[in-house]
């Protein structure tokens, strides 16, 4: 069904590499309602903003400020959304009845949310704060199969999941993240290839496009105290970095890219054979 | 007067008995007697109007200063020749540094390094003005960032203290990484945004600078070691001993030129609005979030206004009118916002009770604490003359010892 969907060839993607205050949720959000603005100024069709951008990751307010989905939070940016006529994927800390999620949602430009998504390769000294997210899905959209996902999620000993939304079809995979380094971190390539295989993995694999926008600011709470998030989000193709964000840690930007979606044409078992031809083993993940 | 007379006088004279029947403003400025070791002439002028003056000379701002910051800038230009910046700017997002920023790029031609120190409290607005502003220049910034276990247990240590000075950290963690990073890429000058034109003479007591007392106080109320000192990497350690290592052995200058410049906020305003793309984060020290609980905290408990200082700098310089001064500060200051008070707080990871607990405490003064004032005022003379050639900012002699 996906591969019969028309879907546009050509779009124009935001990385919102937002300033994060950890436990200021109404300070973020805020910030947040200006970047999709800005985005969507810059004809973006979507923007991507980060991980837990409302109370920031692994903040110790997150077990006393976290909001349901939908709830304040994520209403406003759907109505950021339906405002400006643009897709909105951004990650939210979410309360349930029983549990708390690290989790991201996909909005549609009339400020419907598409798609939610819980962190499943949640950290360890994130595990204090979320629980384990128990579901993969992949959504149509105009511009081709989208999947979600979120940082820690693209890790390389993590990868199945990439591996699975790229089996659902995706041709665009969306991870919210919040990339860290310590304080003394000065250089602007921190992450080395950290990030960068992985994705280039998945993506010359699959022929499909990551994109992580992450988080600038200083981690002023929870276990993670003394780093700090220093954005260079990255978006990567087969033939490799298609676009990088900025390197800075106290001010948020905006970087906009064209992208062309990538065709799939391989589904079911054929993606097997596929990965077959090109030499790739389930028993060599790396 | 012996040092220890002086001394002595320094700690029984912190002025700000609100009792007092004998409350008196300066006839030229609005100064007034809640200030520490004011006082007045037979006219009513106060000492800090005289000691502008006496600075306007020292440093003056016409064909004089022209003829001077000329000489200083040639003589960075001169000394940093060889390297890719011949000198460090640092810069906070607010108006004075972004500004001066601008002058030594685009006026005087100078190959700055823009510096920040990032400890935690950043207005995001000045944030993308730092951002605007060097993209602007095409000036290359660094930032050095604290370690923020360390600056939050300073910032707790103080208010755990009852010490005035509780904003001390963010100017001493500022000013180890201006030499920091002077030392590690071999810049011999450093340029400060000061101008005691707009941002007024503060009184000693208010102001007080001294890494041994932050150092002593972090040793008795903070709960964590600090990161000991290394010359690229000094973090909140700035002794003596760091001084004259940095500003004798490695021959690392501080620099003022602002106090040669004629600077009008307005002016500069317009210019790096239209052109760096600044925008004013919305009030004076407001390039820094902790400003807002320090001039809350300074009113409520220490019975301190820092904008007095501030805007009799502006009332002597005619940029601002006595009245509307005095006007001004009968309302507290715009910063002081309830919102941004709670998130410094909050980020502290107090309680609101716990900082009740702090205000309610008995107010303390530097005197009160291990410094090394006593130390400054034998080495005196020393000090004249190395400020007088240039080999610690000139002013250090007037901040310590003329300054109330």
């Amino acid at each position: 069904m996906g591969m019969k969907t028309m879907f546009m060839p050509q779009v124009k993607v935001g990385m919102g590499q937002l300033l994060v205050e950890g436990g200021e949720p109404e300070r973020n959000l805020s910030r947040a309602e200006e970047m999709i603005q800005e985005a969507a100024q810059q004809h973006c069709h979507f923007v991507l903003l980060p991980e837990c951008l409302d109370l920031g990751w692994t903040h110790p307010s997150a077990k006393t400020d976290a909001q349901p989905i939908p709830g304040p939070y994520s209403d406003q940016l759907c109505e950021s959304a339906r405002k400006h006529h643009i897709y909105v994927c951004a990650g939210l800390t979410e309360r349930t009845k029983d549990q708390i999620y690290n989790s991201a949602i996909l909005i549609n430009d009339l400020g419907e949310i598409v798609l939610t998504y819980r962190k499943i390769n949640v950290l360890d000294v994130g595990l204090e704060f979320y629980a384990i997210g128990q579901s993969l899905s992949v959504v149509e959209t105009p511009f081709g199969i989208v999947g979600v996902n979120i940082c820690a999620d693209n890790y390389l000993d993590s990868i199945e999941n990439g591996h699975m939304l790229a089996r659902m079809g995706a041709q665009i995979i969306l991870s919210p993240s919040s990339w860290t380094v310590d304080f003394s971190v000065n250089e602007e390539n921190p992450y080395k290839d950290k990030w960068y295989k992985p994705f280039h993995t998945l993506a010359s694999l699959y022929n499909l496009i990551i994109i992580s926008a992450t988080s600038v600011g200083y981690i002023v709470g929870g276990p993670y105290e003394g780093k700090k998030m220093v954005g260079c989000s990255l978006a990567v193709g087969k033939e490799g970095l298609m676009a990088q964000g900025i390197y800075n840690e106290f001010a948020g930007a905006l970087v906009s890219t064209d992208i062309s979606i990538p065709v799939r044409r391989e589904r079911g078992t054929e993606i097997g054979q596929m990965l077959s031809k090109k030499g790739y083993s389930v028993y060599t993940l790396d | 007067m012996s040092n220890t007379m002086e001394y002595n006088e320094i700690v029984n004279d912190i002025g700000v008995d609100e009792q007092k029947t004998d409350y008196q403003i300066c006839s030229r400025c609005i100064m007034d007697s809640m200030v520490p070791r004011i006082t007045f002439d037979q006219n009513g002028v106060c000492n800090f109007c005289k000691l502008q003056d006496s600075m306007s000379e020292t440093f003056p701002n016409d064909e004089r200063g022209d003829k001077i910051l000329a000489a200083s800038i040639e003589k960075i230009k001169q000394q940093g020749k060889k390297g890719a910046h011949d000198c460090i700017i640092g810069i906070s997002g607010g108006r004075d540094s972004s500004y001066l920023l601008y002058l030594a790029k685009e006026v005087w031609g100078l190959r700055p390094l823009a510096v920040h120190f990032n400890d935690g409290f950043g207005n995001p607005v000045a944030g993308q003005n730092m951002l605007n502003v060097t993209n602007s220049l095409n000036v290359e910034l660094q930032t050095i960032t604290s370690d923020w276990r360390e600056s939050k247990d300073i910032r707790i240590a103080f208010l755990k203290s009852s010490a005035l000075n509780f904003g001390m950290s963010t100017d001493i963690g500022f000013t180890s990484a201006l030499y920091g990073v002077a030392h590690k890429e071999n810049i011999k000058h450093i340029l400060t945004g000061n101008s005691f034109r707009t941002e007024g003479i503060v009184p000693l007591y208010w102001s007080y600078f001294d890494g041994y007392y932050l150092k002593k106080i972090h040793e008795k109320f903070g709960s964590t070691e600090l990161r000991s000192w290394k010359p690229d990497d000094p973090g909140f350690n700035l002794d003596l001993h760091h001084l004259v290592y940095y500003s004798i052995f490695k021959g690392i200058r501080i620099f003022t030129p602002l106090y040669y410049h004629t600077y009008v906020r307005s002016t500069a305003d317009e210019i790096i609005s239209n052109q760096l793309g600044w925008t004013d984060p919305g009030a004076h020290y407001y390039d820094d979030l902790y400003q807002s609980l320090l001039f809350y905290l300074e009113r409520v408990k220490y019975k301190m206004d820092r904008r007095k200082p501030n805007y009799s700098a502006l009332v002597r310089s005619a940029q601002m009118s006595r009245d509307e001064a005095l006007e001004r500060i009968k309302k507290p200051y715009q910063i002081e916002d309830p919102k941004v008070i709670n998130l410094c707080i909050k980020r502290l990871g107090l309680s609101k009770e716990e900082f009740s607990k702090y205000i309610d405490q008995p107010p303390k003064y530097f005197t009160e604490f291990p410094n090394r004032y006593k130390l400054l005022l034998m080495a005196k003379p020393a000090i004249k003359m190395l400020s007088l050639f240039n080999i610690i900012p000139k002013v250090s002699y007037d901040k310590y010892f003329n300054c109330g």
